[in-house]
């Protein structure tokens, strides 16, 4: 109630009636000064109208952006597409020599919808990463016909049901053959083709593939290896900057050179983390070409200035008395450092993890060159593989981009950048309120 | 007995000191020695791709078999037509960089700057905050996800004009992409010049008589105008330097010829880059690194003439020192008065 | 229906009998004449925070035509925000609430455009306040707001206001420098010059002087003395001297009441009220 009494009170007609109505001394005004007052009307009009476009507009815009990519990734978004592989795993199979079909029919225990009774599987209709459509095995009954399928080495290889069937080329009662193709058949077909079979001579079974386990799992570690470097190195420069640092060239120096380091490209430091760390790296281990190594060097050198400025940010805040206390209490200089200094800046240095970890989710550019742009069913520590927007990339910059696909990972990428970004907002807004009590 | 005592706990107090303090020195320049580490990075990166972008000028490639193949100086500089087997050229590539990044600054400038004053003097309290955390966020969104946007939908609505392109794919989309790429930040700095205004200057602007609208032009944005410059000289790092969503919309086609046909596509420094990294061996990996010295010095060249700009505009501000534009027309006072009379003239005869 | 009207009647005769009540309306010939009135209040009441907090209580008074007047008492005491409520701008300040009648030249201030109101009276505020452009645009900036473009107009506009406000010599030779490169009491001036290019009837000063050293004070005492030939002087100040020093007529303020009002002279010299009495002899404030 008191909230719809705010409202009224805050809708105040008689600014609205001001809009559209002149003011009571229009009418008293001269012919001269009319023209200007309804020119500067006007002129306020445009300018206002336009800031009002120019707001809406972005807006709209930014928000149409992440419309477009939740609506096209979710539905390809789902637990499969997060833990399966990349790449198509294909099976050969046939059925075994000995197989004899009588007239054993199976029960449709799952319910598909087209099912074949005398080899107990069933068919689905959908579609495979380029959206084209295929028929999907839907179920497979037990100790049917169809879960006693050989491969060319006559060994016994169950069919993952998961899989889609591209082809099956069948021997009838009467002798004839039949080829079924996925895409030109549909799911009907092939149960009632398979009905009428007594063999299946070859039938081809292929994994959807487009998985993004492998991406993730390098993403993942990259975090984790990126801020393994980062974070030593950013805190120490922090707290040299911000604690022992007096007023002179170095300090200066040292501050311009990481002010700079942040206005470097992401793609220069492909580029560097190409010649420098591959090498580098590569001459330890003694592989070749990127790896979670040196893309994570790489990532540790663009993350510094960001960890650098936000932690000696929050050094700076600590005050003075605080650590003058310490000292005065006979602490050193170092045990100031390590039991105030330290612990007083760990929020910015929480605040600083955060937005290293949005960095790293979304580089693409300077891991292409650092790391490797081939996407990987695994994780590896010695061979690079692509990382989540890597992904991204490769899979767009082929013959046939996969919008649904690069949306699905986009939503990831969104999902965990936004509420990092949220979770740093929520730090920061904590902190203030914790200097204002103070 | 007990002043050896004494005498001993004294020292052992001296050692303990003495021990702190060596371990203040020590600790100290470890720091001091990790700061050193931090900030040279960036002089090796520099003189790393320098060194191993000046190899294809000087360097020994086999591209075909029994071939020697280098870059070569002069067609780098001169050639309209950027190759990557050792005769390519980055003028064309330099133009359509700087190119691009002016048109979408065109775009994003006035639009971040009217966003930001439209959050600040226009929305509501309760709303504001909400909208400006909502930009914050959006400033956090990585470029590849502007790269899906440009190629799913900006490609496609220019692929659906009356004038033929690549399927989409233009310095139109790359523009465009770079703009709504730039406008969050840009826009959220901008919110933060236009927050800091001192109220006692909007408030005599309006005691003066100037309306809302007005006192937002003259006064909210020109003396904010320092925080915004801040903006957009990072809006154009942040253009310059883009290079996955730019070579995901550009098309990447280096014909070079009519870079300033906006429904063309084009190719960046950037994107030459990128372009075809996974087949690229030899000279065609190699001359990217030089592409990537033209890039660092174009990018040094370009903020650092910012920078200086923004620093005169700060100096202007607080100290009683006149504008480069006042100088100049002190300097050329008489001649632009005697142009303008001439034009006046001129005018009139005509109408006459 | 009669009995409303009634009572309206006694509400009105009421109110006639409080204002006679009221020792802050002067019955001086001056007064009489209701040309020489620029602003007269009568009864006004401000509420700040949607009426929680009582502002200003039942003001009443008369503001003299080419006169000084000197608002003064100690600070919170209302004398800021009368002077504001002359051209409005309470209004920008949101759950801001006045009632009873300001009148302007015998108009309504509410019936009167509040661009126009403002552009015929100007402010200076206590801190001086140039926007950051050179000394000129700062000067052509309310009457290019009202859309003078005329070059020769504007020099014009730029040089009497500038000698009008004693600035002229100073800064004559670096008119397009930026005003914030000039010292504080210039900077002052400069805002006083920035009101007068308005040409406005009656120029608001809210503590023009606080922020500044004695010297640049007194510059500023002068100005306003040469001021008030032209125009109408309104000057909320906490020094009790300077409104000695410069104003005709003294209105004291406390805890939003309107205490006294009188001639300088008279004030000072045999205060009516005994609060009046006590601040001026230092009990408080």
């Amino acid at each position: 109630m008191k909230k719809l009494e705010n409202l009224k009170n805050s809708f105040n007609l008689d600014k609205i009636k001001k809009l559209f109505t002149f003011d009571k001394t229009y009418k008293t005004l001269s012919k001269e000064e009319k023209k200007v007052f309804i020119k500067r009307k006007i002129k306020d009009g445009v300018t206002n109208g336009g800031t009002v476009l120019f707001g809406l507009f972005t807006v709209a815009i930014l928000i149409w952006m992440v419309v477009y990519i939740f609506t096209t990734g979710s539905s390809t978004l789902n637990w499969e597409f997060i833990t399966s592989d990349y790449t198509q795993h294909t099976a050969m199979l046939r059925s075994p020599d000995d197989l004899d079909i009588g007239d054993e029919t199976f029960e449709n225990s799952a319910n598909s919808e087209y099912f074949s009774e005398y080899w107990g599987v069933g068919f689905r209709n959908g579609t495979d990463n380029l959206q084209d459509p295929v028929v999907y095995i839907a179920y497979i009954e037990e100790n049917s016909p169809f879960s006693k399928l050989v491969n060319y080495q006559g060994e016994l290889e169950p069919v993952d049901p998961s899989y889609y069937c591209s082809y099956i080329y069948l021997i009838n009662g009467d002798g004839s053959e039949i080829q079924l193709n996925s895409g030109q058949d549909t799911a009907e077909d092939f149960a009632a083709a398979l009905d009428k079979a007594i063999k299946i001579e070859s039938a081809s079974f292929l994994s959807r593939g487009e998985g993004i386990r492998g991406s993730l799992l390098t993403t993942l570690m990259l975090i984790g290896f990126s801020l393994l470097f980062a974070l030593p190195l950013g805190v120490g420069s922090a707290i040299y900057l911000g604690v022992y640092a007096k007023k002179n060239i170095l300090t200066n120096s040292i501050r311009t050179l990481i002010d700079v380091t942040s206005g470097i490209p992401s793609i220069i430091f492909g580029l560097a983390g190409a010649i420098i760390f591959i090498p580098f790296v590569n001459s330890m281990s003694g592989g070749t070409g990127g790896n979670i190594f040196t893309g994570a060097l790489t990532m540790a050198i663009m993350l510094l200035p960001t960890i650098v400025k936000t932690t000696e940010e929050a050094i700076r805040v600590i005050p003075m008395s605080l650590t003058q206390a310490s000292l005065a209490l006979g602490a050193s200089r170092t045990q100031t450092t390590f039991k105030v200094v330290l612990p007083n800046a760990l929020p910015g240095i929480l605040t600083s993890t955060l937005l290293s970890i949005g960095r790293i989710i979304g580089e693409s550019a300077a891991l292409v060159f650092a790391m490797g742009a081939t996407i990987g069913d695994t994780a590896s520590l010695n061979q690079g593989y692509a990382s989540l927007a890597v992904h991204i990339y490769v899979i767009l910059a082929g013959e046939s981009p996969r919008y649904e696909a690069a949306c699905a990972i986009a939503i990831i990428i969104l999902v965990v950048v936004l509420l990092l970004s949220l979770l740093v907002k929520l730090i920061s807004l904590r902190l203030n309120k914790f200097k204002g009590a103070n | 007995m007990e002043v050896e005592l004494k005498n001993d706990t004294i020292i052992e107090e001296r050692n303990k000191f003495k021990r702190k303090d060596l371990i203040d020195k020590i600790v100290q320049s470890i720091f001091l020695f990790i700061a050193i580490i931090s900030a040279s990075f960036v002089v090796f990166i520099v003189i790393f791709i320098m060194v191993k972008g000046l190899e294809p000028f000087v360097g020994n490639y086999a591209l075909v078999e029994g071939e020697v193949v280098r870059q070569d100086l002069g067609l780098f500089f001169t050639n309209q037509r950027w190759l990557y087997d050792g005769t390519g050229g980055m003028s064309y590539l330099l133009l359509t960089t700087l190119y691009t990044t002016l048109l979408s600054l065109i775009i994003s400038v006035p639009t971040s700057i009217f966003t930001a004053l439209f959050i600040v003097r226009m929305l509501p309290k309760k709303l504001k905050s909400t909208v400006k955390t909502c930009v914050e966020l959006l400033s956090a969104i990585p470029s590849v996800i502007y790269g899906i946007f440009g190629m799913g939908v900006i490609c496609v609505l220019i692929n659906g004009l009356p004038i033929q392109t690549a399927g989409g794919s233009s310095i139109l989309a790359a523009v465009i992409v770079l703009a709504l790429m730039s406008i969050p930040t840009i826009t959220m700095v901008s919110i933060n010049a236009l927050e800091a205004v001192d109220p006692r200057l909007i408030s005599a602007s309006i005691a003066l008589g100037a309306s809302k609208a007005q006192t937002n032009l003259k006064v909210v944005i020109a003396s904010s105008k320092s925080g915004i410059f801040a903006g957009i000289i990072l809006g154009v790092g942040r253009a310059l330097g883009e290079a996955t969503a730019v070579q995901m919309v550009i098309g990447n086609n280096s014909l070079g010829t009519g870079f300033y046909n906006i429904f063309g596509s084009g190719m960046t420094l950037t994107s030459a880059m990128l372009s075809g990294i996974g087949e690229a061996s030899g000279i065609r990996y190699d001359v990217r690194f030089s592409l990537g010295i033209v890039l660092i010095l174009v990018i040094l060249a370009i903020t650092s003439i910012l920078n200086y700009v923004k620093l005169r505009m700060d100096t202007i501000k607080t100290k009683n020192s006149t504008g480069v534009i006042q100088k100049a027309k002190v300097f050329f006072g008489n001649d632009i008065e005697f142009i303008k009379a001439w034009i006046n003239e001129k005018v009139r005869k005509f109408k006459k | 229906m009669i009995e409303f009207e009634n009572l309206d009647q006694n509400q009105e005769n009421e109110t006639k009998e409080n204002l006679n009540a009221s020792n802050t309306l002067l019955d001086d010939e001056e007064f009489k004449n209701k040309d020489n009135i620029v602003f007269s209040c009568r009864n006004v009441n401000l509420y700040y925070d949607n009426g929680e907090k009582h502002s200003l209580k039942d003001i009443n008074i008369d503001i003299l035509k080419n006169k000084v007047t000197a608002f003064i008492g100690p600070s919170g005491c209302g004398k800021s925000t009368l002077l504001r409520c002359f051209d409005r701008m309470n209004d920008l300040i949101d759950g801001c609430k006045i009632t009873g009648e300001i009148k302007y030249n015998g108009k309504g201030i509410n019936d009167i455009n509040t661009i126009l109101l403002r552009t015929k009276v100007g402010m200076v505020f206590q801190q001086p306040n140039p926007f950051p452009m050179s000394i000129r645009n700062n000067i052509c900036y309310g009457p290019r707001c009202q859309g003078l473009k005329n070059k020769e107009k504007l020099n014009e506009i730029v040089e009497r206001s500038l000698k009008d406000s004693a600035l002229y010599e100073e800064v004559s030779d670096r008119l397009d420098a930026s005003g914030l490169s000039l010292s504080g009491g210039q900077q002052q001036r400069l805002c006083i010059a920035r009101a007068i290019a308005m040409s406005p009837d009656v120029i608001l000063m809210d503590e023009p002087t606080s922020a500044l050293d004695p010297i640049a004070t007194l510059k500023i005492e002068e100005l306003i003395k040469e001021l008030k030939k032209k125009y109408t002087i309104i000057i909320v100040t906490h020094n009790m001297q300077q409104a000695a020093r410069i104003s005709d007529y003294t209105a004291f303020f406390m805890l939003g009441e309107l205490v006294e009002f009188n001639k300088t002279e008279e004030f000072f010299a045999h205060p009516k009220d005994k609060r009046s009495e006590d601040y001026i002899t230092g009990r408080f404030g």
